[in-house]
Formats: C-alpha cells, sequence, structure tokens
C-alpha cells in the first residue's frame, strides 16, 4: 500500500511543485499516473522510492517513511526510471549482483521475460540500444516480484512489437498482491493495461477514477453531430468532434487521450459525474 | 558536542530498527554489497596498482642498477609510502562514484541495504581491504625489486619487513585520515579528490590563522611582540605539553575517524537524486 499524505515539495523553495497533495494506491491494481511535462509525474515516483524527500506531509510504503530507504522496503518495491545510466557489464552479471536483495527474485522468470523481449543475457548493457537496456531492466524488476513496481515512461524507446510484448508481460505478472504504477504520456499504449487513472496537476491528483467508474459514467464518441448528446468535453478532430458525454445506456471505448485532454481543460465539470 | 549529539541519534536509529527486525544491520546484505562493490571497484584498483607497481619498481631498479649502495629501508618506504596515501586517498574519494548523476545515482540508493551497511562496505573496501592490497602490492615490488637486484647488481635488496611497528603506524594515519575523503566521496558530486583537498586546504588555513591570532592574544597580549621562534612563557609550555599535545593525540587518533564517518553517514541517509 502507497499512501501519500498532505505532501508539499518543490524544487526551489519558493517553486512548489507538490501542494498538500494526497493519494492512497491499494495493492492489486495497475494505475495510470498521467500528467503534463513537468506536472510531477517522475517527482513523484522518486517520493514513492525515497529518492526525494517531502517539504511537509509524508509518504509512506506498507506504513513506513519512504524517505527511511529502509531495506525491508526496498526490497519490496522496484523502479524502472525513465532516464538511467547501468553499468559496464553483462546482463547476467548485473542479475547476479543485484537478484540477492530482492527474496522473492525469480531467475526463470528473468530468463522467460527475456526470452519474449528477444533480448540476449549474455551481452554488456552499456553495448545495447536505449530500448533494449529498457527491456532488460523491465524483465530485471518484474523478475524481483515485488509488490510495488513503479514505471516511468516504460514505453518509450520501445518499438511496436515490444510494446504489445510489454503489455502481455505486464498483465501475466499482475495479481492481487501486486500494485503497479505507470507513469506515462503514451496513454494510447497502455490504454488496455491500466485499471486506475490518476492525472496529477499544478501540484494536485485532479482526477483519481477506476477505469470501472470511468466507464459506467461516462461515455466517448467521434461525432458531427453533438445535439441529443449531453457533452461534458468536445475537441475539433478531422471531419468532426471528440466528444466525452454524459453516459445514457450505450458502452463505449474509453479515449483516454481525450478524457486527459477534458481533465486538463476543466476537471471540476467531469469530476462532478463522479459525485454520485 | 555535535559528535556527541550525531552519536546519541545514530544509536536512537539503531535502537528503533532493531526492534524492527534486521532492517539496519544485516551480514547477508554486508555480503551481497561487498561483492557487488567489489565487482565495480577491482578495475580501478588493479589498473591503479599495476601502474603503480611499474613506475615504483622503474625507478627503484634505476637506484638499484646505477647506485652501488644497497636499496635502505628508508628510500624504499620513502617512495612508496605517498603512493599509498595518494592512491587511496584517490580510490576513497571514487568509491560513491554511482551517486555523481541521478541517472545512476537510483541505482544504488534504491539498493535494498541500509546506509550504515553502504557506508560500512564502502569504508571497509578503502580502508582495511586497500590495506590488505597495498601489503600485497608493496611485497609484490619488494620482490621485483629483489629479482632485478640479483640479476642486475652486485647489492642485494633485502626483503623490507611491511609489519614493523613504525610501517604500521603509517597504516593507522591512512585509516584515520581517510576517513576525511569518504565523506568528500559522499558530499561532493563531482571532482570529488581536488574538493576534498582544496576543503581541506582552507579549513587548515583557517584553522591556522585564528590559532596564531589567538595565541598573539591570549600569550602575548597584543599583535606585535610575538616573533618566529620566540620563546613560550613557562606557563604556557606547560599548557602545551601537558594539556594540548596529549589532547590533540585522542582528538586526532581516536575522534577524527569516527567523527568524519558519522557525518558521511548523515549525509549518505539524507543523500536525494
Amino acid at each position: 500500500m502507497i499512501e501519500i499524505k498532505d505532501l508539499t515539495f518543490g524544487y526551489k523553495r519558493r517553486n512548489t511543485l507538490f501542494d498538500h497533495l494526497s493519494i492512497q494506491i491499494p495493492m492489486g491494481n495497475i494505475y495510470g499516473l498521467l500528467g503534463k511535462n513537468g506536472a510531477g509525474k517522475t517527482t513523484l515516483l522518486k517520493q514513492i522510492t525515497g529518492l526525494l524527500y517531502p517539504t511537509t506531509g509524508e509518504c509512506l510504503i506498507f506504513g513506513k517513511p519512504a524517505q527511511e530507504r529502509l531495506p525491508e522496503v526496498l526490497s519490496d518495491m522496484y523502479l524502472i526510471p525513465e532516464e538511467f545510466q547501468l553499468p559496464a557489464i553483462r546482463m547476467n552479471e548485473f542479475s547476479r549482483l543485484h537478484a540477492p536483495f530482492y527474496p522473492k527474485f525469480d531467475q526463470d522468470l528473468l530468463k522467460n521475460y527475456l526470452d519474449e523481449f528477444q533480448v540476449n543475457g549474455n551481452v554488456k548493457l552499456t553495448s545495447l540500444s536505449y530500448g533494449q537496456k529498457k527491456k532488460f531492466l523491465i524483465a530485471f524488476g518484474l523478475a524481483t516480484r515485488t509488490r510495488i513496481l513503479l514505471l516511468d515512461e516504460p514505453t518509450n524507446g520501445l518499438d511496436i512489437p515490444s510494446k504489445s510484448q510489454f503489455r502481455k508481460i505486464i498483465a501475466s505478472s499482475m495479481d492481487e498482491d501486486r500494485s503497479i504504477l505507470i507513469s506515462t504520456h503514451q496513454v494510447r499504449d497502455l490504454a488496455s493495461l491500466i485499471d486506475h487513472i490518476v492525472i496529477v496537476e499544478n501540484g494536485k491528483i485532479i482526477f483519481h477514477q477506476s477505469i470501472f467508474d470511468i466507464s459506467s459514467k461516462i461515455a466517448f464518441m467521434q461525432t458531427k453531430d453533438m445535439t441529443n448528446l449531453d457533452v461534458l468535453y468536445a475537441e475539433d478532430i478531422f471531419g468532426g468532434k471528440a466528444v466525452i458525454y454524459r453516459k445514457n445506456s450505450e458502452e463505449t471505448e474509453i479515449d483516454l487521450e481525450l478524457l486527459f485532454n477534458g481533465i486538463i481543460t476543466d476537471a471540476d465539470k467531469i469530476n462532478n459525474e463522479f459525485k454520485n | 558536542m555535535a559528535l556527541l549529539l550525531m552519536l546519541t541519534k545514530l544509536t536512537t536509529n539503531l535502537k528503533i530498527n532493531s526492534m524492527n527486525g534486521n532492517s539496519y544491520f544485516d551480514i547477508n546484505r554486508i555480503k551481497f554489497l561487498l561483492i557487488r562493490q567489489l565487482r565495480f571497484s577491482t578495475q580501478t584498483l588493479l589498473i591503479g596498482f599495476g601502474a603503480v607497481v611499474g613506475l615504483i619498481v622503474f625507478i627503484l631498479s634505476m637506484s638499484v642498477i646505477f647506485r652501488n649502495t644497497g636499496l635502505e629501508s628508508s628510500a624504499f618506504f620513502g617512495l612508496v609510502m605517498p603512493f599509498f596515501f595518494a592512491g587511496g586517498y584517490v580510490f576513497t574519494s571514487t568509491i560513491f562514484s554511482e551517486l555523481k548523476t541521478s541517472h545512476r545515482g537510483y541505482l544504488y540508493l534504491t539498493l535494498p541495504a541500509s546506509t550504515l551497511e553502504k557506508l560500512l562496505v564502502s569504508w571497509l573496501i578503502t580502508s582495511v581491504l586497500y590495506i590488505a592490497a597495498s601489503i600485497v602490492v608493496m611485497f609484490v615490488i619488494n620482490l621485483l625489486l629483489m629479482t632485478v637486484a640479483i640479476i642486475f647488481s652486485s647489492n642485494p635488496v633485502p626483503l623490507f619487513n611491511l609489519f614493523d611497528p613504525s610501517v604500521l603506524k603509517v597504516y593507522a594515519i591512512y585509516l584515520v585520515t581517510q576517513s576525511v575523503f569518504v565523506l568528500g566521496a559522499i558530499y561532493f558530486r563531482s571532482v570529488n579528490f581536488l574538493k576534498t583537498i582544496l576543503s581541506l586546504f582552507v579549513i587548515i588555513l583557517i584553522i591556522a590563522i585564528y590559532s596564531s591570532l589567538a595565541a598573539r592574544l591570549i600569550v602575548f597580549h597584543n599583535f606585535y611582540s610575538m616573533h618566529f621562534g620566540d620563546d613560550l612563557p613557562e606557563s604556557m609550555k606547560d599548557f602545551f605539553v601537558n594539556i594540548f599535545a596529549p589532547a590533540m593525540k585522542v582528538l586526532f587518533w581516536y575522534c577524527l575517524a569516527p567523527f568524519f564517518l558519522i557525518v558521511s553517514y548523515f549525509r549518505l541517509k539524507e543523500r536525494e537524486v
């Protein structure tokens, strides 16, 4: 369980990034953390892993402060950052050196994931492309079998087949004792994967709903005619409008990009739909 | 006083964490950290030792071959020890190189081991293990020089005692002074060795200026009547010989290293990326 209570943080004293931010992330879900550039998605992941300390408030992981960086917390949580620099050693050696720190690490699982991603484990990490390094880190992170997995822009640098492999692997690795938090811009890549959406804007969580609740309260459509629709948000697209409207009866597919734009434009209007 | 406060905070931390199981100190994690850190440090050490062995053997071989006197212990240690100190300080300054950038620092800081374990392992490698490795390297240099002397010179090179009390004292001095560079390795984000040296120089300069001004005011009661070579008043001589010098010895041998290591601990604990 990740519990952020009243967290305030800024890189500079006068420039507050998070202003009394609070959120609870229980186990058993895949959370999509969305936000504009500079909204603080990466910073939030760093707060959760104890790489940054809150100015005020607290960030608790399994009830313990993240900033303590306690081994029992860190051994049950793995971060795959967007930008990283890996040591100049072979993948097998990286795994041999780091796996012992994670009590539930599964070597066979790592091999399976690397096979799935078609990455050869006997190659020096520094000789790999960014995408291959990322695949290795994703495979390693999943093989740690930690209860919390944090991924920062995981699909950046992955080719098209790898993105679908990634979705498949993440979905297969999910169980009720695990929580995965994915920070991303690439909402289309992960739309089928995430079951909760969190949107960060101006230092606050402006939207936090499950996919189930979203699909039961609002609907999405591309149309030329908006009459008879209770429109919550609309934007111009080629040949018509993309619309978020109050759901009447029919089930529609969630358009995450449209939802994100709608919430950034008028969060209150869409959030009102979830109040009942 | 500050040292005492830090020690209290550290022991409180230890008590809290020991109540929570092995979250603070675990021998298995120490072992894993040691293996990991040695893997990343070995290459640097081997290259450094290789270069130093080559240079020292070359310089001393010239002395053995072209001078008609044998190699004395003072000449051997006089050349080897500056390299021992400089190498150790540079090596220590690089031990936390993973923290230089956030792109690499995240891997180290999120590694499931406590701050105490991380600091302890880094200190062990740069102090105890470095001294042990240096003794082996000095022995190898000695053997190589003995071989050179047998082949090229009529003056044999003896086997030097690397555990002579005077040599052991040098290792002890390294153990104490190296702790300053542990703090420098954590405190600075880049050019750690040079920044530590510069900081030391500035601190020593400030202490020297402050103490000489204080001495002028306390001993001679003005700024003008003291000159180099002046004798101290008898009462002050007693103070310096019986109180000041022994106190400085105690501070150096027993307080300096713990102080810097405790400060390093808190610095590492508070390190963010």
